[in-house]
């Protein structure tokens, strides 16, 4: 270290910590922004807003002091907001090994797939346990992959990428699974956040958050065709069995708004609540249900209609939901709304559009919880990040059953399409090897760690065996 | 959480590069697009730092002329709004004012790139965080620390008798 490191390094040290009473105004500005965010009901983009308010000091905070604070808020608040603790990562040795685990057994030729921000995307012969060599789709830490859809015959992985800070354009990148080769990463709008695909495999559809845009790519061709401009701040997005309807969760909006495929064009939006989440249709395709973050419920949606039923109250801290392959039961996951509440997950019976007992997997908050449920539908695998545990549930009864505690952590997870085995992210963080780690589901036990790109985020498996 | 561990360094990083009237904003900012992209942190559940740095960065380098601006003032009065009062003796404040003058006078010629890589490092975040916080691979993080310093070690080369020390190699 030479001169004018150590003088610049002084420089930097020189600045002191802003004082308790500038903290607490950040802290109080930035509270008031998410709850406007999340109450949906604010101006378009608070974001800007914030950069004014650098310009006119008091015009800006008389701007963001206007928001009614919205109680529901509290726990998305949380997220970067409260708590203690939560956030500092498991973390544990982390065994590793290339070599084929025989306690997989014989298998199927599922390949899963792990991506994240490595630049790459990491092909894992599921039968086998075994990470082939990383496909390159982009450059190291230049983007994050947060998503992938599968064409219907497996053949084609379609990884959704976007900037690491968000902001600028994400991407779409197809991979054939048979040669694991990615074809040209294909443009999609501003800030993407999630993508779906028809039924048929011939349309993906892309929500580009910043653009308040939905891209459909033609997957033939692979080309983006005209974006459809939707309401605020698009998030999640569902298509419906019979592949005539895609349905947008507008977050800013508290919309639900519906695509038509024939034409590519929106039909009446539907009013849910604010910051709509998560969407997940019945295999009937008759009702979509929608998780509503910010007064905590999920709103039924007969599709037929557009009608929304009478929401089913959740708690505050929900964030997320998953339906059982069968239809019968909705797990929404709640991050438990402060550090003494327990994270919790609660069954929504669809039958009847009730809330069942919720069940309890530890503390969670203000970290994060992954769920994927076995084909079959008898148990759900919960996957907690802040206790670094996998929890089984089953769903006949709802019971939980004995946490498996993973080595390094416990992120996102995927199940293979014959149910015996659960892949779930466990390490991941700069500098450290990014794994995914097998569990059995016969025996609920933890196998090798498996190598893969560093910081990865996101893991899907071929949905039925290939060739 | 995020915030009360965080908030503290990235403020003193955003003052350190506009002056802390304008850190006061862009801390809230800074934790207002980490509470957009969440999802994302979230899963990789990884240590937020660099992630935080990379915001603020990203922010403070919409206000461009305004950093150029701040530096140049340093430069110009020798005085730096963002730093602690000084309170050591009179003859080391004057050679640290000697110093932090060519210093900022440095640092607003460098291109934005290179200013943002020297005071993620000069910050204290280590070459891989400051790649992951940039989202550029680390040897880009290298090879821009390499001619950044090379540029402030040439502005202040042999201009600042009061520190002889300060250009040994």
């Amino acid at each position: 270290m030479t001169g004018e490191m150590e003088q610049l390094e002084q420089l930097c040290a020189a600045v002191p910590s802003p004082d308790r009473q500038r903290l607490a105004a950040a802290r109080a500005q930035l509270s008031t922004a998410i709850r406007r965010e999340t109450a949906g009901h604010a101006a378009r983009r608070p974001r800007l807003a914030v950069s004014l308010a650098l310009r006119h000091r008091r015009l800006g905070r008389r701007w963001l002091g206007w928001a009614a604070p919205v109680a529901a808020a509290a726990a998305v608040t949380g997220v970067i907001l409260g708590g203690q603790g939560v956030f500092s990562p498991v973390r544990h040795p982390v065994p590793s090994s290339s070599a084929r685990d025989p306690r997989l057994g014989p298998g199927h030729p599922a390949t899963a797939y792990v991506a994240g921000q490595s630049g790459t995307v990491t092909p894992i012969l599921t039968a086998a346990g075994t990470a082939l060599k990383p496909i390159r789709i982009g450059k190291e830490y230049g983007q994050i992959s947060s998503a992938i859809v599968f064409g219907p015959d497996g053949k084609t992985a379609y990884v959704l990428s976007s900037t690491v800070i968000g902001g600028g354009s994400g991407t779409v990148t197809p991979i054939r699974t048979a040669t694991n080769t990615a074809l040209k990463p294909i443009t999609v709008g501003q800030d993407p956040r999630a993508l779906a695909i028809t039924p048929d495999g011939a349309t993906i559809y892309v929500t580009n958050y910043q653009s308040d845009t939905v891209t459909p790519i033609r997957t033939a061709t692979n080309t983006a065709l005209a974006p459809i401009r939707v309401g605020g701040n698009p998030w999640a997005i569902a298509i419906t069995p019979d592949g005539k309807t895609a349905y947008v969760a507008d977050t800013h909006s508290g919309m639900v708004t519906p695509i038509r495929i024939a034409t590519n064009t929106t039909l009446t939006p539907i009013r849910v609540g604010r910051f709509p989440q998560t969407i997940a249709i019945t295999p009937d395709g008759r009702t979509a249900y929608v998780l509503n973050e910010g007064p905590g419920t999920v709103t039924p949606i007969l599709t037929a209609t557009g009608t929304v039923l009478k929401p089913i109250k959740v708690p505050a801290g929900s964030f997320s939901m998953a339906m059982t392959p069968d239809g019968k039961t909705i797990y929404v996951l709640d991050l438990g709304s402060s550090q003494d509440q327990e994270g919790m997950v609660i069954p929504i019976r669809t039958a009847t559009n009730t809330a069942l007992r919720p069940i309890p997997i530890g503390h969670a908050w203000p970290s994060t919880i992954n769920i994927a449920i076995t084909p079959d539908s008898r148990t759900a695998y919960v996957a907690n990040a802040s206790t670094g545990t996998v929890t089984p549930i089953r769903t006949a009864t709802g019971t939980a059953l004995t946490k498996i505690r993973l080595a390094g952590g416990a992120g996102p997870i995927a199940i293979t399409p014959d149910g015996r085995t659960a892949y779930v992210i466990a390490g991941s963080g700069p500098g450290r090897t990014g794994t995914v780690i097998p569990i059995r589901t016969a025996t609920n036990q933890a196998l090798r760690a498996i190598t893969v790109g560093n910081l990865p985020s996101v893991i899907a498996i071929t949905p039925a065996p290939r060739r | 959480m995020l915030f009360d561990r965080h908030a503290p360094a990235i403020g003193r990083y955003i003052a350190r590069r506009l002056g802390p009237d304008a850190a006061d904003d862009l801390v809230a900012e800074t934790f207002l697009a980490a509470f957009r992209r969440r999802d994302h942190y979230d899963l990789t559940q990884g240590d937020a730092r660099p992630w935080l740095y990379g915001i603020a960065t990203r922010l403070i380098g919409r206000h461009r002329r305004q950093e150029v601006r701040f530096f140049l003032a340093i430069a110009r009065t020798g005085v730096d709004p963002a730093a602690e009062p000084v309170t050591d003796q009179v003859i080391d404040r004057i050679a640290a004012q000697g110093a932090r003058r060519e210093l900022a006078a440095a640092l607003a010629r460098l291109s934005q790139d290179q200013r943002d890589v020297l005071l993620l490092v000069a910050s204290g975040l280590g070459y891989e965080e400051t790649a992951l916080a940039l989202a550029v691979p680390a040897g880009t993080v290298s090879s821009r620390l390499v001619r950044a310093r090379r540029k402030v070690r040439e502005a202040l080369g042999g201009q600042d008798p009061t520190r002889p020390g300060e250009d040994a190699p």
